[in-house]
């Protein structure tokens, strides 16, 4: 589409390069996702925005920095979207999940960095995504050490904030984060110079909470015997969360579990004759659908994510009961310090969490995904293989990276462990 | 029978994809929402797969409709699950 071209041009980036990620993305995808069969006709909507991912969206932000507007950059979970859209920004998750950008943040990294964070400074570096381009700040946190490093490189080419994530759950580390939700408040107060009010912050915590409520339904129509979607539509629909509108996302999928519900009731069933996996780790960000693929090419269906692209994100609603702006800061704290992530100790609860989920989705087996270098969850695995196998779960630990060298090797792992589900 | 294995409409933009898909949505007709293969277009964006016995009725369709839309293009390419080659 010419649109694009001239808008990339604009936002300066590098147009030979960024070249090569759209020679290879429409391969991935037509592999990926347009193999499927008997996919919902609601998938649509998902499967435009991912046809146009560096055009349509970025667009709207163009057209919304044009008036003014500003963009927030964010790269965790943890970081409250809530705050960003009560001052009138737009916060937009920043994608960090293809092969093609980490030889580029290996030219400011290590190699045996995560590719997550390699990916991140080569999308920055290389300019080859817009969504880099176009945000006026980043939101960085520091839940490992190889992103806080990382944002000390960034924080050399684009302004930063870093909130200051509690590693214990104690009271007075909830009490430390609504701090750091204060902090974060008054920069995005003085980025976009509208203020925080009761008023907009109680607004925006339903508009969050309403995306998050989509999700948790359409992860719960997964847990029927009946699975009506597969785990690599739901996967994509998780990764375009981070960074869609967060009304017209919720809207499109309440559509989609409109339809899926159908779907279950039709008796339209995708895990007939395969075992249903629940997948923990690491984050997947767009455009990484390789566990998802390997897995549904090889017995399986993937029914549930415990991970940062899935019941992380959503799971648990922030309390609406609010008046006063501190008590909405409170509120929202208290459920984002409800996540449990890897960066944390003890972690016990994401043990639960696993354990949990992988009866109320009634999986097979759960296969832990984990970024190659990610220390805390590496360490973390093999505590959660060990309360899994205590609850009877079959477990299977993998670490790999984005690239597709070791596909066929991994392949070969999950279908011995799918076939050993029996 | 068609000469390519896959049939693609382009567009200008993607307002104008959204209306041919919608158009042919309501007539019970095959399309999906494709990115735009490389070999076709050296931008990206979306196009419109359809079925290769389709293509004279959506031009017709178009005309009709006055639905714009770049071109339609066969090519021979394949979706395969197990290429494993994710970009």
């Amino acid at each position: 589409m010419a649109d694009n071209q001239k808008m990339w041009a604009e936002l300066g980036m590098n147009l030979e390069m960024h070249d090569m990620l759209c020679e290879v993305l429409p391969g991935a995808i037509g592999d990926v996702f347009m193999s499927q069969e008997n996919r919902p006709e609601a998938m649509d909507y998902f499967d435009m925005v991912l046809a146009d991912v560096h055009g349509l969206r970025p667009s709207e932000l163009v057209e919304f920095r044009k008036n003014g507007g500003k963009v927030f950059g964010t790269f965790c979970a943890y970081v409250p979207d809530e705050v960003i859209f009560a001052a009138g920004g737009i916060a937009t998750g920043l994608c960090a999940g293809s092969q093609f950008w980490v030889p580029g943040g290996e030219r400011y990294l290590p190699a045996n960095t995560c590719p997550l964070i390699k990916a991140m400074l080569g999308a920055r570096f290389d300019k080859t995504c817009p969504f880099y381009r176009l945000a006026d700040i980043y939101i960085g946190e520091n839940t490992c050490d190889g992103k806080k490093k990382a944002y000390e490189i960034l924080g050399t080419d684009v302004p930063m904030h870093i909130m200051d994530l509690p590693q214990m759950k104690r009271e007075k580390d909830y009490l430390k984060w609504a701090d750091e939700i204060k902090d974060l408040i008054k920069v995005v107060e003085e980025v976009t110079g509208n203020k925080v009010t009761p008023e907009e912050l109680a607004v925006n915590i339903v508009k969050i909470n309403n995306k998050r409520k989509a999700l948790e339904r359409l992860y719960k129509l997964r847990r029927n015997e009946c699975v009506p979607i597969s785990g690599t539509d739901t996967l994509l629909i998780s990764q375009i969360a981070y960074y869609d509108d967060p009304e017209r996302f919720a809207a499109m999928v309440n559509k989609l579990c409109d339809e899926l519900e159908q779907r279950v009731a039709d008796g339209v069933n995708l895990a007939e004759g395969k075992k249903r996996i629940l997948i923990s780790g690491t984050p997947m960000a767009i455009p990484n659908w390789k566990m998802h693929n390997l897995v549904e090419t090889s017995g399986g269906i993937v029914v549930c994510e415990e991970t940062c692209t899935g019941t992380r994100y959503f799971e648990n609603q922030v309390d609406e009961s609010g008046e006063t702006l501190d008590e909405m800061v409170q509120n929202i704290a208290n459920r984002y310090m409800g996540i449990n992530c890897a960066c944390f100790t003890p972690n016990t609860g994401r043990f639960d969490d696993v354990v949990r989920l992988a009866k109320e989705s009634k999986a097979d087996g759960v296969i832990d995904v984990n970024l190659m270098f990610c220390q805390t969850y590496d360490i973390e695995g093999r505590s959660l293989e060990e309360r899994c196998k205590a609850e009877g779960i079959p477990f299977l630990g993998i670490e790999t990276d984005y690239t597709d060298n070791d596909a066929q090797q991994l392949k070969t792992r999950i279908g011995a462990f799918i076939e050993m589900l029996g | 029978m068609a000469e390519y294995l896959h049939y693609y409409i382009l567009f200008q933009n993607h307002t104008d994809a959204t209306a041919m898909y919608r158009s042919l949505k309501g007539k019970k007709m095959y399309a999906q929402i494709s990115p735009t293969p490389r070999e076709l277009s050296v931008c990206c964006g979306v196009s419109l797969l359809v079925h290769g016995e389709d293509v004279d009725a959506i031009k017709e369709i178009a005309e009709n409709e006055n639905l714009a839309y770049l071109s339609i293009s066969g090519l021979n390419n394949t979706f395969d699950n197990t290429r494993h080659k994710y970009g």
